[in-house]
Parts: structure tokens; C-alpha cells; sequence
């Protein structure tokens, strides 16, 4: 379970996040919308503990991120937007190392690494220094070592990113899973078909506010948008529809 | 909740440096280590050689023979420090806060002050890039 209380960045005086308050039950995919500049990103990272919220706080399964940050991040599984790897490891070497940065070791974390590196199609490749991988081998090794420790929560930011069709369904089939488990993920994207598609809920971000929070059909029944895609209603709600006007009247 | 050692948050820095060898070894990087070695060491050679004769010749001046190279080496050894002090300030700021691999630590269980201690190891252990 992810719960964000009143959660509230500033950097000087601008507003990055405004007094976002989200619930993210167990067994949920969340996604997370917005434009560029929404929020989204800072708002992941705080949740990550890696930002400190100006105000308000993150729960993890009931844990308060900045207050116990220990037992809240070995809750968590965070997959950046621009992840970083040490080229001169090895595949199977940087696994354990995240492994070991949560307290795991021994047969069981092998055991663990040689399941994920078969799952991601890495296998032949877990003895081969990183910075020989191509970008979508990059992004399932960061993938693996959020999995690595069995977290109950996976927050992650534009997980499509760099993965070949085959990669992105594998990756979307894990997250299915993964919620029916009853884990949570919370995702960041700009795909709507992807968000469309995997999420169960959505929260619409702009300008560092949640605008529309709930299932699509939800969203949709708030805001009497009828049967419009979930691109038009993203539109319609981050002011982006005068874009498409002005696309027509250039057009013409 | 089992924290990792000191030297497993490291662990990445040191396999990075035994690689980095392991492949400048690969590379015949012993040929290129020697001939540094012995541009080195004529270098300091050289500086050292110049130095003397400065502080030589300075010495033999009446009267304030003893002071001025008293003087001198005072101002050049605090110049040093200072630089040395401000690379040094300007190399932990980047390192404490602008380092790369500073989101996936972070963003793990791992106590602020294994992590300071581990960036500070590092900072002091192994050149700058490693």
C-alpha cells in the first residue's frame, strides 16, 4: 500500500508538487499522467526517499518513508526514469550487489538471481560487463534488481522506455502478476494506451495537482466526457486541447 | 534489518578498479605504467634540482639569507594547502551530492551515515573517475 498525505515540494518559490494526496491499495496498478514538468517525477522520488517533501508524508505499507526510512525502502522496488548501472560489473555482480544493499545474501539470492536473469532472457549475458549491454538489456537488469528482494511495492517511472515490443508485454504480464499477488506499482508514463491498457486506476497530474483520480470510467463519468479515449480526456484535463485546435487551424 | 558492511557498499568501486587494471594489463599497460614512472620521477627530479639552486643561491645572500627561503617556503606551502583544501571541498560536494549511483543508494535501505562513509572511503581511496 502506497499513501501520499498532503505531499507538497517547493523549490524556492516554485510549487513542483501541490498538496498531492493519493491512496494506492494492495493489488493495484497505478498509473501516474501528466505532461512534462507535471510533478510526476519529483512526486516518485520522494516517494523513493530519495527527495525530502517540503510537506506532508509517505506511508509504504505504513511505514513513513522519512520517519523510518529503513523499513519503508525494504518495502520498495524503484525503477528510475534515467537508471544508472556500473558499466564495469558484471550482469550477475550488480545483482548482488543490490541484494546486498538489502541485507540478502547466500544460496537464496542466486537462487533468486539465476530466476530473474532467465525470466528477462539475460542469462547468457549475467557473466558480461554491463557496459556491453544494449539500452533494453540495461532496463530489464534494472528491472531484475527491483525484483530482487521481493518488494511489496514497485514504483516506477516510464518503464516502456528503451524495452523492444517483446520486453514491454513481458514487462507488463510481471506488473499483472505482480498486483494479483497482491503487490502495488505505482507508474509514471506519457504512453496513454499504456496506461490505458495496464492500469487500474489513474491520477492525472498538472502543475503539481492531482485533476482527476479514480478508474477511467470513473474519470470519465466526473468529468461527462461521454465515451471520449482517454487521450482526449487527458487533453481535456491538462489544457492540451488547444494544441489540437491550433494543429487544425495551421493545417488548413 | 541487516545492514550491508561498509565494503559492500563499496563494492562496486573496487571491482570497477581491479577491472580497469585487469583491462589496462589486457591493453600491455605495464610499458605505458613505467614510462610515466620515469617521467615522474625526472620531473620531481627536475624541480627539486631547480628548487635547490634557488635556495642555495637565496641562502648565500648576507643577512637575510635564512629568512627569505623561511618566508618563501611558508607562502608556498599555505598556497598549496589552500588549493588542495578547495579541490577537495569542490571533489566531496560533487561526490556527496552529485554522484551518479547517489538515487540507487539512496533509494535503498542503507543507512545515511554507511553511505557517507563509503562515499568518503572512496573520495580518499581511489582517484577521481573511478
Amino acid at each position: 500500500m502506497i499513501r501520499l498525505q498532503n505531499l507538497t515540494k517547493l523549490y524556492g518559490s516554485f510549487v513542483a508538487v501541490d498538496d498531492i494526496s493519493l491512496h494506492v491499495p494492495r493489488g493495484v496498478l497505478y498509473g501516474c499522467l501528466g505532461p512534462n514538468g507535471a510533478g510526476k517525477t519529483t512526486t516518485l522520488r520522494m516517494i523513493a526517499g530519495i527527495l525530502r517533501p517540503t510537506q506532508g508524508r509517505v506511508l509504504l505499507g505504513g511505514d513513513d518513508v522519512h520517519v523510518n526510512p529503513l523499513s519503508a525502502k525494504m518495502r520498495l522496488g524503484f525503477i528510475p526514469d534515467r537508471p544508472f548501472v556500473y558499466d564495469k560489473l558484471t550482469g550477475a555482480e550488480f545483482l548482488r550487489f543490490v541484494a546486498g544493499l538489502y541485507g540478502q545474501e547466500g544460496e537464496s539470492v542466486e537462487r533468486r538471481i539465476a530466476e530473474l536473469l532467465e525470466v528477462f532472457e539475460l542469462t547468457s549475458w549475467q557473466n558480461e560487463l554491463i557496459e556491453a549491454y544494449s539500452h533494453g538489456m540495461r532496463q530489464k537488469l534494472i528491472i531484475s534488481s527491483a525484483l530482487i528482494h521481493r518488494p511489496e511495492c514497485i514504483v516506477v517511472d516510464e518503464p516502456m522506455v528503451g524495452l523492444d515490443p517483446k520486453a514491454a508485454r513481458l514487462l507488463k504480464d510481471i506488473f499483472r502478476q505482480f498486483v494479483e499477488k497482491g503487490g502495488t506499482v505505482l507508474m509514471s508514463t506519457h504512453t496513454l494506451e499504456v496506461a490505458e491498457a495496464m492500469c487500474d486506476q489513474i491520477a492525472i497530474i498538472q502543475h503539481g495537482k492531482v485533476v482527476a483520480a479514480g478508474t477511467v470510467a470513473d474519470v470519465r463519468r466526473e468529468h461527462q466526457a461521454g465515451n471520449a479515449s482517454l487521450e482526449e480526456l487527458f487533453l481535456r484535463l491538462t489544457g492540451g486541447a488547444h494544441v489540437r485546435a491550433l494543429v487544425e487551424v495551421l493545417g488548413k | 534489518m541487516k545492514q550491508p558492511s561498509l565494503w559492500h557498499v563499496l563494492q562496486p568501486k573496487w571491482r570497477t578498479a581491479l577491472q580497469r587494471m585487469r583491462e589496462e594489463r589486457d591493453r600491455g599497460g605495464r610499458g605505458k605504467l613505467v614510462v610515466l614512472t620515469v617521467v615522474g620521477a625526472l620531473f620531481w627530479l627536475a624541480v627539486f634540482g631547480v628548487l635547490y639552486v634557488i635556495l642555495k643561491y637565496l641562502r648565500g645572500v648576507e643577512e637575510l639569507g635564512a629568512l627569505i627561503p623561511n618566508k618563501i617556503l611558508g607562502l608556498v606551502l599555505l598556497s598549496f594547502i589552500s588549493i588542495l583544501v578547495l579541490s577537495n571541498v569542490i571533489t566531496a560536494l560533487s561526490s556527496f551530492f552529485l554522484a551518479k549511483d547517489l538515487d540507487l543508494l539512496v533509494s535503498a535501505p542503507v543507512d545515511w551515515l554507511r553511505l557517507y562513509l563509503a562515499s568518503w572511503a572512496r573520495r580518499c581511496c581511489t582517484p577521481r573517475g573511478w
